[in-house]
């Protein structure tokens, strides 16, 4: 009988702790729904720092960065021809593809 | 007895093969021969790289190379086309086990090259750089991380012993490089099948990949030598440096700093699948397995991005410090070049030099005067935004509570803008209809004396930091105005602005350069790349003295060498510059004359990405629209076009049409090369044909968009990030826009922008029968976008 009382009891506090979480997690979806994914990081900042941090971010011209990105890749490929080479008349290393 | 004799010669071949495989290495990927003892080699190399992002195009680059198991050094000779900010900054790189050092005198003064970095090189730092710009000089770290994951014969020494899974792959961990190098790599996994390396993973520290490299070997021969190098490198993860700070108050008014932290971002987007082929070469008296080309295409969509070929190898016998006087040699200007870019200052790149003003440019009488005889319309001011109604961001502890005020607060804001927006909309309206002074003719006296004094004003209030101090500020508005006299009024060249005439000294010294460089076109020692250099100081020297004979003929060598050399890109972006510069010169049969072979051959060679890139470049077709026509229209006649590529080549030709069309309709007329260019389409037609023939190439883009069945909808679908703000791309985390989607959306927008004139300009009762029907036919591309993702 009072295995049986435990097990209703513990049975209960599980129920309530899933309503709880349920309550949570419906009112956090209510709460951003409409919201874009950028401004959700935004919204859901914990701090007012990490709001600050999003803020910031959200202002970052990634196309720019995407330019000079580019110009990258292609101003260090001019060394992958010598790299290939010396790998190719090095002893004791195995043929690879170095990064640009 | 027998058979445990027979058992354990087995087990010994069995070992040994096994010890051989495990440390044989390049042995493993059939190199050989090759490795320490081919020496020196030295080699050229031409790459073609795309740069698509900043709409530049095609750029080649020829670099020669000398390389050796402990040291190399690579000398860029020339970059095609040459000029601007396009051309491979850093010369000479020279590099070994105790540093890296990059050399050029020519841009010395402006980029921090001419130095030595001491190795080991430390990190790459956080990624700074924006808009194109990129610092040569941290091209050292590409080559510390390319180190970093060098893959030694002794690595695979600890797979001795391993069982390989059920894929026959062996995972090995990776011990500390030779000489305490600092690596990235952790972990290998290789597959190997009869003595040689099918495929290898390499992995870094958190087992994430860093490249997955196949191995092809050539058929038929034993030991078959290996043929192609295929590594698939992933989207990697980059930091991008912001730099920023933000200060903060709480409730209770307290302020505090707080550093924004680094931004989590990634290079190598879509990832990259690199191929280089293996082939045997004969340098001196030895025959090499090498690498002989390079190709860089975007893994996901298979569009190349740059590929190099590697050419005429040699065996050479030169020590270090004789290697880096070959490259310097090799790569730096010749003697003559500092007349020549003296002569070109002169007489290509003339700047009028007015001197200072005549007048006491603190009088404001006098500047008040001048700007009075010129009035101009000025546009009465926007509406003013009303005062922002702030949004107080939820404190953590409220977050629930408060989440859905906020949220209101925000469905306000927005309510707000519409409301601002549509004011800013009726305020441009009425502002449209404003009645404006008419434009008059600057006296050229004033056109002088206007340029002096904005000179004159432009250097003095430079050296102020902020804002303009109280007494300085009506000098400084009327200021302001001055330039705008420039550019609301009709203005004519001073004659100041003319070029000189090259006088006998300068002649003579034209002459003398010309037999130079003559010589040096000739010249097998300089290269492929020293001879363009050379043919394209004598080019630039035929504009000098105007000498368009001189000029159609360099040029007609310019393409044939390209031709020659397979740089069909370079062909068709490098031609059309010179041919656009005969143009601009009013000479219109040479040029007829060479567009014609331009034109037939661009589109013959080129594949459709190449086309589609001219058609995009800021100095190709989008500068010249009537070019991108002519080609477009001889590209359409290939066959074998796939359905996505015709639609695109026609959404390019409706675009560059409707270019045409407003270039005609609304030409600059200050601007010498839009006039000269619209003299020169109006010889091949005149500007009824074309107004007619642009909404027939609306007509057919948007029909072939329609024919597209679902890709309309996905990989044609109109859609632009290029045209989003930045906080729009980021709140929403817009994937970013293909070419296609973003050609798509650019002809999307001209046929509303024509649809919409069409509307204003007539009533329904005017629209024929026949044009509302094609009307309704066209529609636009973006109409039943909605709904599609």
């Amino acid at each position: 009988m009072d295995s049986k009382r435990t097990w209703l009891v513990r049975a209960g506090l599980l129920a309530a702790i899933i309503s709880t979480l349920l309550c949570l997690s419906t009112g956090k979806v209510k709460g951003n729904r409409g919201l874009p994914p950028g401004l959700r990081r935004f919204a859901e900042a914990a701090t007012p720092q990490e709001g600050a941090t999003a803020q910031q971010h959200l202002g970052v011209n990634f196309r720019m960065a995407d330019a000079s990105l580019e110009v990258r890749e292609q101003v260090d490929f001019l060394l992958t021809p010598a790299l290939l080479v010396q790998q190719a008349v090095s002893d004791g290393v195995v043929l690879t593809y170095p990064e640009e | 007895m027998k058979k445990t004799c027979t058992g354990h010669r087995w087990l010994w071949i069995a070992l040994t093969l096994t010890g051989l495989a495990a440390t044989a290495g390049i042995g493993l990927c059939q190199i050989q021969p090759s490795g320490r003892n081919a020496g020196l080699i030295q080699f050229d190399v031409i790459s073609e790289m795309n740069l698509d992002l900043t709409r530049d195009g095609n750029l080649v680059v020829f670099t020669r190379c000398w390389v050796c198991e402990d040291y190399y050094a690579a000398s860029v000779v020339w970059t095609e086309p040459h000029g601007g900010l396009r051309d491979m900054k850093t010369t000479i790189v020279f590099s070994d086990k105790d540093a890296f050092r990059m050399d050029n005198d020519h841009h010395s003064s402006w980029v921090p090259i001419n130095t030595t970095y001491a190795k080991p090189l430390g990190e790459r730092p956080a990624f700074r750089w924006g808009g194109g710009f990129y610092g040569s000089e941290e091209m050292r770290f590409a080559e510390a991380e390319a180190l970093a994951r060098r893959v030694y014969v002794t690595d695979l020494g600890t797979s001795k012993g391993l069982k390989p899974d059920a894929e026959g792959v062996v995972e090995v961990n990776v011990p500390k490089g030779p000489d305490n190098i600092a690596r990235r790599l952790a972990r290998l996994r290789v597959r190997a099948r009869d003595d040689r390396i099918e495929s290898m993973e390499l992995l870094g520290n958190h087992r994430q990949s860093l490249a997955q490299i196949r191995y092809e070997y050539e058929q038929g021969t034993s030991p078959a030598p290996l043929a192609t190098l295929v590594a698939e490198l992933p989207v990697r993860p980059e930091t991008l440096g912001l730099n920023a700070t933000v200060t903060l108050t709480d409730r209770d008014g307290n302020q505090r700093t707080h550093n924004v932290p680094d931004v989590n971002y990634v290079s190598h987007k879509g990832g990259r699948t690199c191929t280089v082929t293996y082939q045997d070469v004969k340098a001196g008296d030895k025959t090499l397995r090498l690498p002989v080309r390079i190709t860089v295409q975007r893994s996901d969509n298979k569009r190349l991005v740059r590929s190099a070929r590697l050419m005429n190898f040699k065996r050479v016998t030169l020590d270090k410090d004789e290697v880096q006087a070959a490259a310097r040699a090799f790569g730096m200007l010749d003697g003559e070049y500092p007349t020549l870019i003296r002569l070109v200052d002169k007489f290509l790149e003339h700047e009028a030099r007015l001197g200072p003003p005549p007048v006491d440019p603190n009088d404001l009488t006098v500047v008040r005067r001048l700007i009075a005889r010129y009035p101009m319309w000025e546009q009465p001011a926007p509406p003013r935004p009303s005062e922002p109604t702030p949004v107080t961001r939820p404190l953590p502890e409220q977050m629930e509570t408060t989440r859905e005020d906020w949220l209101k607060q925000i469905e306000a804001k927005k309510r707000e803008q519409a409301e601002q927006r549509e004011q800013v909309q009726k305020w441009r309206q009425e502002v449209a209809k404003m009645p404006r002074p008419p434009r008059k003719e600057v006296k050229p006296d004033d056109v002088r004396l206007i340029r002096q004094l904005d000179a004159y004003y432009a250097k003095r209030f430079s050296t102020i930091q902020g804002t303009v101090p109280e007494d300085e500020s009506e000098l400084w508005n009327l200021s302001r105005k001055l330039p705008e006299i420039l550019r609301y009024h009709r203005v004519s060249p001073l004659p100041e602005d003319q070029p000189p005439e090259p006088n006998d000294l300068d002649r003579a010294l034209i002459r003398r350069l010309r037999t130079h460089y003559e010589k040096c076109t000739a010249r097998q020692d300089q290269g492929l790349g020293g001879q363009f250099k050379a043919l394209d100081a004598l080019i630039r020297l035929d504009l000098i003295v105007k000498d368009y004979d001189a000029y159609e003929g360099h040029v007609a060598r310019y393409l044939q060498m390209l031709r020659d050399a397979d740089l069909n890109e370079m062909y068709m972006a490098g031609g059309h510059r010179h041919i656009a510069k005969l143009v601009e010169v009013g000479q219109y049969e040479k040029a007829d004359r060479l567009f014609r072979q331009w034109a037939d051959r661009s589109a013959a060679v080129n594949d459709a990405d190449g086309i589609f890139r001219f058609c995009g470049m800021s100095l190709g077709g989008r500068a010249d629209p009537w070019a991108a026509v002519q080609l477009l229209d001889r590209f359409l006649k290939r066959s074998g076009l796939s359905a996505v590529e015709r639609y695109e080549t026609l959404a390019w030709r409706a675009i560059a049409f409707d270019k045409m069309d407003k270039l005609l309709a609304d030409p600059d007329p200050d601007d010498e090369s839009h006039k000269a260019q619209a003299r020169w389409m109006l010889r091949g037609a005149t500007r009824a044909d074309i107004a007619a023939k642009v909404q027939a190439a609306i007509l057919e883009a948007v029909s072939a968009w329609g024919a597209l069945g679902p890709a309309r909808l996905s990989e044609a679908k109109p859609y632009s990030t290029a045209s989003m703000s930045t906080q729009m791309r980021n709140a929403i985390e817009a994937p970013d826009a293909t070419r296609l989607q973003e050609t798509s959306a650019e002809l999307d927008q001209i046929v509303r922008q024509r649809t919409a004139q069409r509307g204003a300009a007539s009533r329904p009762s005017e629209v024929k029968p026949s044009e509302r029907s094609s009307r309704q036919r066209t529609g636009s591309p973006d109409k039943d976008k909605r709904g599609a993702n």
